[in-house]
């Protein structure tokens, strides 16, 4: 069936599952259905699929498929709870960017590849030197109370994120624009004049946890109540810690999509509850799914979509933070020469992610490094390192983690076992998971780590690599590396970008204070029914535009 | 008086745990700021929250604020920025209906077992009862809770497996979703209320005043009904009562297995973003909760034994 035949009245899906439910239970006739079905306007071939299961186990896919005829289309995740929020700058948890990225557009989105598409603007170009950037908005996209956009809108967003007083999540994107100069040049052309060149603007205004178009009249008092953007889906309720749920937005400027009439998204806490929404027709799509959960997705009869990504679980070995252990270079080169990278892609990633190299770009990023050697196991040039280093007789350290995210315990595990064949004898401190981030993250010295893909390399390393970065984990410091960095967001020549990162890259990687050792795919899981037209990239938050159940 | 006094000492037990609950959480590593702005907070980012929250004032005035509000006869302000009441009571609403959802399945069934199997004591029905009440109380509820949502939910697919409610309703609305969830609830508090009644159908069945009524030629139904039914039920009584209490917050497993909206899950959610006064009106509620149950349950045993009546 064509999306577009797909599309009926909502308030159909609930009257479908009473209608399934009623025949399941014995209180309606098979030709009772076939009647009221029709009348609902259910075409004949969705009523064959509702009575052509075979089985009982199959009823949970019929009530899916219900719910998919009246274009309803469930999402779940888990989120925050009560913070959960759909203020386009408070996003914190990634379901609080699947409901926003419905809710908001952005400039630009990105195919899976990490393509730029554009969006709201109908282009964004840059000057050579990278300094001046033109963005020309679309022309007739409208908000949700009916205003229209304009170029004065962007330049509210912009402003209204660089403004201290917002605290916005998304800041650190924008550190470009501060100083631009911003001309109007008619309603729908915007200008900015950066104080220095910056190459990456495209991609920040696109990127996950970039920005969404607010109207010049956001009232952030009315954000989690009456939400004005110009996204696929209009809001209708949003219940923190639980539902929210949208509508299609009729007036959508792209009159392709969205693809489903109502458009749900559940937070729910446990990672199994989420497995057995899926299995009993209850949800559609559940996000971030984790390694361990693929085989009982399966076993419940759903179907597992892996997008390559940079997921990383990453160990940093902080040389000046106490007792710093791993001060010495030659016994952070021994750690890294301790770990057996295929098993980790094994276990820890169930066979979905590449070996890593101890730097944080994998294959996955456009313009990423290249020629960087991948540390090869061996132990006894590992135990020599030690022994060079003072440590003849092996050495203690203890390295804190916590299920903070998805498999990160079972990779210190997995490395405290390997390590330990060349002497590192590693007890591991785990850390409640509500407070790792606070209170491990960036203060200790030997402790586990996780990130997600971003739009480019720049981006990343921007807030990780430089030596004043925001989120320096590993209290990497080199002039070299901040001045290639630095090069490589100057330059819109492709090739050279890719030389400055390479060699940034390959001096953090032999520094062996950031081991990287896998870059893995990022799992959702669905129904059989569920598809995307186009794959969104590998994040947290993808897009539901381009969605069917 | 006996009220008086009962009510006065729950004033002290709702200070005294709000008091213990607002330090403990304090104590806790982390705050609402960074456990609610998750990874990439920035120092900037955590600062503007904490000043709007007032997160940075000690503790003791935090509380301070909080018992003020209670005194003003709400529960405080959450650190989301609605009322502590307003996230409370739909999920309150929810417990209510799954806690009477557990006990309707609950009683009837460890009532009717344990009165019978008391009655038979020693025998074949006991020792399988015995045998199966002392399973399903080992077996923690949220095991038996995956375990009824892969089998009803999953494989029959004659229950929804998880009890998901549509925004703006309740448990109450949506007896199906309960469904499993009860049942889960109930596989536990079945069999420890069946064998506190078999107990007590023991004891009574061996006293003296049994023995009395029997030589007064009172036997069969009669005998059960009026004079053995009527006193084993009292401690069940007092069983349920509590357990209707420890259910508004205490089926946090089974709410997290089934995704149900109960007041337990808002509880840990609670702890998890350091939302003390949020934590603190669950905190209370609960302590009244129980402090009434108690009061009531000991007000039915009492009109039910004349000899307990008469003592007060």
């Amino acid at each position: 069936m064509s999306p577009d035949n797909d599309q009926g009245d909502p308030a159909k899906g609930n009257e479908l599952d009473y209608l399934v439910e009623s025949m399941e239970r014995g209180r309606l006739t098979r030709d009772a259905f076939i009647a009221r079905a029709g009348a609902l306007g259910l075409s004949a071939s969705a009523i064959g699929a509702l009575l052509g299961t075979p089985s009982l186990a199959a009823a949970s896919t019929a009530r899916a498929s219900a719910r998919a005829a009246s274009g309803v289309l469930t999402v779940v995740d888990n989120g925050n709870g009560t913070a959960d929020t759909i203020d386009p700058h408070k996003q914190a948890a990634p379901i609080d960017g699947m409901r926003i990225t419905s809710l908001y557009d952005k400039l630009v989105i990105f195919t899976e590849k990490w393509q730029p598409v554009p969006w709201l603007a109908e282009s964004i170009e840059s000057t050579k030197d990278a300094k001046t950037w033109t963005i020309r908005l679309r022309k007739g996209v409208t908000f949700h109370d009916g205003q229209p956009l304009t170029a004065a809108d962007v330049k509210f967003t912009f402003d209204t994120i660089l403004d201290p007083k917002t605290a916005a999540a998304n800041v650190n994107n924008f550190g470009f624009l501060k100083g631009a100069v911003t001309q109007m040049l008619d309603p729908y052309t915007l200008r900015y004049k950066l104080a220095a060149p910056f190459a990456d603007a495209v991609a920040a205004f696109g990127d996950p946890s970039g920005t969404n178009i607010i109207s010049h009249n956001f009232d952030p008092t009315k954000a989690n109540t009456a939400p004005n953007g110009t996204g696929p889906f209009k809001f209708v309720s949003f219940n923190a810690g639980q539902s929210s749920v949208m509508t299609k937005n009729p007036n959508y400027w792209n009159p392709k999509y969205p693809l489903v009439n109502e458009l749900h998204i559940q937070d729910i806490p446990d990672e199994s509850a989420r497995v057995n929404a899926l299995g009993s027709g209850q949800a559609d799509l559940v996000t971030n799914l984790s390694y361990s959960q693929i085989t009982p997705v399966k076993a419940a009869g759903g179907q597992v979509v892996v997008i390559p990504g940079n997921i990383l679980n990453v160990i940093c070995l902080v040389p000046d933070v106490p007792p710093a252990t791993f001060k010495n270079k030659l016994v952070r080169q021994a750690f890294a020469m301790s770990i057996d990278r295929q098993q980790i892609v094994d276990v820890v990633y169930r066979g979905l992610a590449t070996i890593g190299n101890d730097q944080p770009i994998g294959p996955t990023y456009f313009n990423g490094p290249v020629g960087i050697p991948v540390p090869k196991r061996n132990i006894p040039r590992a135990k020599q390192l030690l022994a060079k280093a003072g440590y003849p007789n092996g050495i203690d350290a203890t390295m804190f983690t916590g299920a903070a995210s998805q498999g990160m315990l079972d990779f210190a595990q997995v490395v405290q076992q390997q390590v330990k064949a060349a002497g590192f004898r590693v007890k591991l401190h785990i850390w409640p998971p509500d407070s790792f981030w606070s209170d491990v993250w960036l203060k200790k010295d030997f402790y586990t780590s996780a990130w997600t893909q971003r739009a480019t390399p720049q981006l990343f390393l921007a807030e990780t690599a430089y030596s004043n970065g925001t989120y320096n984990e590993s209290h990497y410091r080199s002039a070299d590396v901040d001045k290639w960095l630095t090069k490589a967001v100057q330059t819109t020549d492709r090739a050279k970008r890719v030389k400055y990162m390479s060699l940034a890259m390959a001096k953090v990687s032999d520094s062996a204070q950031w081991i990287v050792p896998a870059y893995g795919a990022l799992v959702h899981a669905s129904t059989k029914s569920f598809k995307w037209t186009a794959l969104p990239p590998a994040s947290s938050a993808p897009y539901l535009y381009n969605a069917s159940a | 008086m006996l009220i008086a006094r009962r009510l006065l000492f729950a004033l002290a037990a709702i200070f005294v745990a709000s008091a213990l609950i607002f330090a403990a959480t304090d104590a806790l590593p982390g705050d609402y700021a960074t456990a609610t702005l998750g990874h990439y907070a920035t120092a900037h980012r955590l600062a503007v929250l904490r000043q709007q929250l007032g997160l940075e004032r000690p503790m003791p005035v935090r509380y301070a604020s909080w018992l003020s509000d209670v005194a003003h006869g709400n529960l405080g302000k959450s650190y989301t920025g609605v009322t502590a009441w307003s996230l409370i009571r739909p999920r309150l609403i929810n417990s209510l209906a799954l806690a009477l959802a557990a006990i309707l399945f609950t009683v009837p069934i460890a009532v009717a077992l344990g009165v019978v199997t008391g009655l038979r004591a020693g025998g074949a029905l006991d020792n399988a009862s015995s045998l199966i009440t002392i399973v399903a109380v080992s077996l923690p509820e949220f095991v038996i809770g995956l375990l009824f949502a892969a089998l009803f939910g999953i494989l029959l697919s004659v229950l929804p497996a998880t009890s998901i409610l549509p925004p703006d309703s309740s448990g109450f609305s949506h007896p199906r979703q309960l469904l499993l969830p009860a049942a889960a609830a109930a596989s536990v508090t079945i069999g420890y209320i069946a064998r506190m009644t078999r107990a007590a159908t023991i004891d009574v069945i061996d006293s003296d005043y049994i023995r009395a009524a029997r030589l007064r030629g009172i036997t069969g139904n009669a005998l059960i009904r009026n004079h053995i039914l009527r006193n084993a039920l009292i401690p069940a009584i007092t069983v349920v009562g509590n357990n209707v209490a420890w259910m508004l917050t205490g089926l946090v497993a089974v709410e997290l297995v089934f995704a149900y909206p109960g007041l337990g899950s808002l509880l840990v959610n609670g702890i998890t973003t350091r939302d003390a006064p949020l934590i603190s009106g669950i905190c209370l509620l609960i302590t009244i909760a129980f402090i009434s149950v108690n009061f009531i349950t000991e007000t039915i045993a009492i009109l039910l034994n004349p000899r307990a009546a008469a003592q007060h």
